[in-house]
């Protein structure tokens, strides 16, 4: 796809861990660079359109809610405005239902002369039901893994957990939803490669897909959705069977979600992944070769390769992260106390800073205020006579008091 | 039967809900297609695929059915519910058994089998959706209030929030703000049950969105009651404002209005346990649709008045906490007492055994089916009123906002 040609928008709507916060992060940083070369990304913060999401979708999310009231309009509403190529991405998009998909292609131009076009990011289930399971764990969930695997393969999808799983990962289902209204060749899918491919691989495939070739784009950022193993995973859910009692939504994310899971428990290196138990392994990849054979009759735009669907071959040692073993619990555990001091030190000293700078502030404005009466006093003193005499008096006290050896 | 039977048999069974009917899915035989003047959203003449995905859910479909039996559904209403995208998490759009065939998505549903939460979820987001359709009410110009004449009383109320401000608003209704020099201090409390559960229902009426079981044991976790049912925090706060004799414990309501030289004051507002469940599930919706002064304003002056002649249980707390709920309640008993601040009512009341009588989880089926008349009623143009002076009366919550 050339990156400029008539106005057309690139709607970029999941699924959830297939390099997304990479892809976003890169697109926010370089916005400046891209308008340049006609493409715009319309991102005052670095989730807008998460926000943007959460409002088409009236979607409650722990309190951010309430930032994306007018979210989507606002977005929509740049992208019509610009003359050239607009990308918008965010994963939840995928679970979004027909009538909240009919308002988002209508307000972004289908119909009126923009050319839409759909990308879905798709990765193996074999991958992807392990991740989901994490980051419903990451979102205070208390599930075991077992039990989050009958859920999701209970045909009737009464729960919550099997209704957001099926809603944001069941491709055919996704792109009957999305792609219903638009052209096949308007359709890109975007194969997240198999374990072992060469790093950039992904990357190059969105940047095909995106038009962002010959862009000199600065692709180092930090911002990704890092995985847990098995034992962090296990160390999570237990935590959360306790904070979810005491931690409000608001201080659960930066506390349990980013300090706990993303900048302590996604770093250590050397405990299980979590996969696949192996029935359920077989039941992924039957399903699997069900929806490849569906989508390669669609005629879509493959970026990738249909067969990175398909789940490699099962691990042959399946890590349960229902009975852990306790040494790497323990081991994890011992790492977020560790943070969780280190925490509490930088808040203390923080604290600490901030008194400091209040009682400076304090003293500061208290000897404003001192001379601001002196200097009041001054003033009425000086327009009476007998004012000026007090003044007088005054200073020839304070001079003799100076002169005193 | 063929996918294209099953999808007209769909198509003309929607007909039939836009026009009123009632017949349940499961006994829908017709195939016939009624066509009607301004309200063809259907795609009668369209392919197949196409008919099928622009189909609504069994969701939308049901709740339609429901209002019908409810009452007599304007039009206006029944295109809103059948083109509703339910908000937030939950089941997708549910498929009608035997229409079509597609292999995705969840199993079709018998729209006589949808869990009553889903129900409630879309008509959640339809009265959300009715409420922030609604032109934003002209500005009343304010009356003028007489001031405060010399040998009134100066006055605080705190403690019990609805209370609070439902005293605040008659009080202020009739020229007697709060304030003042050197004020008595009327500090609301009661049973301890009853400050908690007052507590949350005034939360919810300012749009929170929390469940009363998840509410309550998340302060249990903390082990503290939430402040405004901490009537000892709050006379620990006024006793550094004035003297402690200046402070009075207010157990009971009958004697308020001789503490505030007034010969009446109207009994507090009792909101029932499903009322505020709809409140929350809307709350949720407007959340995300409105800002917080605006979501204010339509649960003053447009929900909250809609549903005022609402009845039905209060809600009491759980099992799980009122262990908890009692030691902190005598806990504040011994400090209050100790403290020696003077009385009004039974100190007991303080340290009373919670009420078990009430509602503990409001069923999903009364919200729902309360949720189903209110839209009704937001539709007929609140012709058949609300209960003026109730627990939602909108002159008294306007009032205390002032």
């Amino acid at each position: 796809m050339s990156a400029v040609s008539t106005k057309r928008v690139l709607l970029h709507v999941g699924t959830p861990k297939t390099g997304t916060s990479y892809f976003q992060e890169v697109l926010f940083r370089n916005r400046a660079l891209l308008a340049k070369s006609g493409i715009l990304y319309p991102a005052e913060r670095f989730d807008a359109h998460f926000l943007a999401a959460l409002d088409l979708m009236r979607m409650p999310w722990g309190g951010l809610e309430q930032e994306a009231v007018g979210a989507w309009d606002a977005l929509a509403e740049q992208v019509r405005a610009w003359d050239g190529t607009a990308i918008i991405s965010h994963e939840i998009l995928a679970t979004a239902s027909r009538p909240q998909v009919e308002r988002a292609l209508a307000s972004l131009g289908l119909g009126d002369g923009t050319e839409i076009h759909l990308v879905l990011s798709v990765r193996d289930l074999a991958r992807q039901i392990p991740a989901e399971w994490q980051e419903n764990i990451k979102h205070r969930r208390t599930f075991k893994y077992a039990r989050y695997l009958e859920q999701i393969m209970d045909p009737d999808r009464t729960s919550r957990a099997a209704s957001w799983f099926w809603g944001v990962q069941e491709l055919p289902d996704i792109l009957d939803r999305w792609g219903s209204d638009l052209p096949p060749s308007h359709v890109h899918l975007v194969t997240v490669p198999r374990k072992g491919a060469k790093s950039n691989l992904l990357w190059e495939r969105f940047s095909e897909v995106f038009g962002l070739g010959g862009i000199d784009l600065d692709l180092d950022v930090e911002r990704s959705n890092p995985s847990m193993g098995a034992a962090e995973t296990a160390l999570l859910r237990r935590i959360n069977l306790l904070a979810n009692k005491v931690l409000d939504p608001v201080d659960y994310r930066p506390l349990v979600r980013e300090l706990l899971a993303h900048q302590t428990l996604s770093q250590r290196s050397g405990s299980p992944r979590l996969t696949l138990p192996p029935a359920v392994h077989t039941w992924a990849t039957e399903l699997a070769t069900s929806w490849v054979e569906d989508l390669e009759k669609r005629e879509y735009d493959v970026v990738g390769d249909l067969g990175d669907l398909l789940p490699g071959p099962p691990f042959k040692h399946f890590a349960d992260p229902d009975k852990p073993a306790l040494s790497q619990v323990n081991n994890a555990a011992i790492d977020v106390i560790s943070a969780l001091l280190v925490e509490n030190a930088r808040l203390r000293q923080t604290a600490e800073d901030r008194s400091s700078e209040l009682s400076e502030a304090r003293a500061a404005l208290s000897a404003t205020f001192r001379a601001k009466v002196r200097e009041t006093a001054v003033r009425r003193l000086d327009k009476t006579v007998t004012g000026q005499r007090a003044l007088n008096a005054y200073r020839r006290s304070r001079h003799q008091r100076d002169d005193l050896p | 039967m063929t996918g294209d039977d099953g999808v007209t048999r769909a198509w003309a069974w929607v007909d039939h809900l836009r026009t009123g009917g009632t017949t349940p899915w499961a006994s829908w035989s017709s195939t016939g297609i009624v066509r009607h003047e301004n309200h063809g959203s259907g795609p009668r003449d369209h392919d197949l695929r196409d008919g099928l995905s622009r189909l609504p859910g069994a969701q939308q479909l049901e709740l339609l059915r429901r209002l019908n039996e409810a009452g007599t559904v304007v039009p206006a209403l029944a295109e809103q519910v059948l083109a509703a995208a339910p908000p937030g998490r939950g089941q997708p759009a549910l498929r009608l058994p035997g229409v079509g065939v597609t292999e995705y998505g969840a199993r079709p549903v018998d729209p006589a089998d949808v869990p009553a939460d889903e129900l409630l979820r879309v008509a959640a987001g339809v009265l959300a959706e009715h409420l922030v359709s609604q032109p934003p009410p002209h500005p009343k110009r304010r009356r003028r209030l007489p001031g405060r004449l010399p040998w009134h009383r100066a006055y605080q109320v705190s403690g019990n929030p609805l209370r609070t401000d439902a005293v605040r608003a008659e009080m202020t209704a009739r020229g007697r703000r709060p304030g003042g020099r050197n004020p008595v201090v009327l500090l609301l409390g009661g049973t301890p049950d009853r400050m908690v559960a007052d507590t949350y229902a005034w939360r919810i009426l300012h749009t929170a969105t929390a469940s009363w079981r998840w509410w309550i044991a998340h302060r249990a976790g903390f082990d503290e009651l939430p402040p405004r049912a901490n009537v000892a925090a709050a006379a620990r706060h006024w006793r550094s404002e004035v003297d402690a004799d200046r402070i009075r414990i207010v157990l009971d309501d009958d004697a308020l209005p001789e503490l505030l030289g007034v010969p009446a004051l109207e009994g507090p507002p009792s909101p029932p346990a499903e009322a505020l469940e709809l409140i929350r599930h809307v709350n949720q919706v407007l959340r995300v649709l409105v800002d917080r002064e605006r979501h204010q304003a339509l649960l003053d002056h447009d929900l909250v008045p809609l549903l005022a002649g609402a009845e039905g249980g209060r809600l009491v707390v759980p099992y799980a906490q009122r262990r908890w709920l009692k030691a902190q309640a005598r806990r504040a008993y011994d400090e209050l007492t100790g403290a020696g601040y003077a009385v009004v009512g039974d100190p007991a009341r303080l340290i009373a055994e919670p009420e078990r009588d009430g509602v503990i989880a409001p069923a999903d089926a009364e919200v729902l089916a309360l949720a189903v008349r209110t839209l009704l009623r937001a539709h007929s143009g609140g012709q058949d009123g609300h209960a003026s002076g109730g627990w939602g009366d909108p002159d008294r919550m306007e009032a205390s906002k002032r």
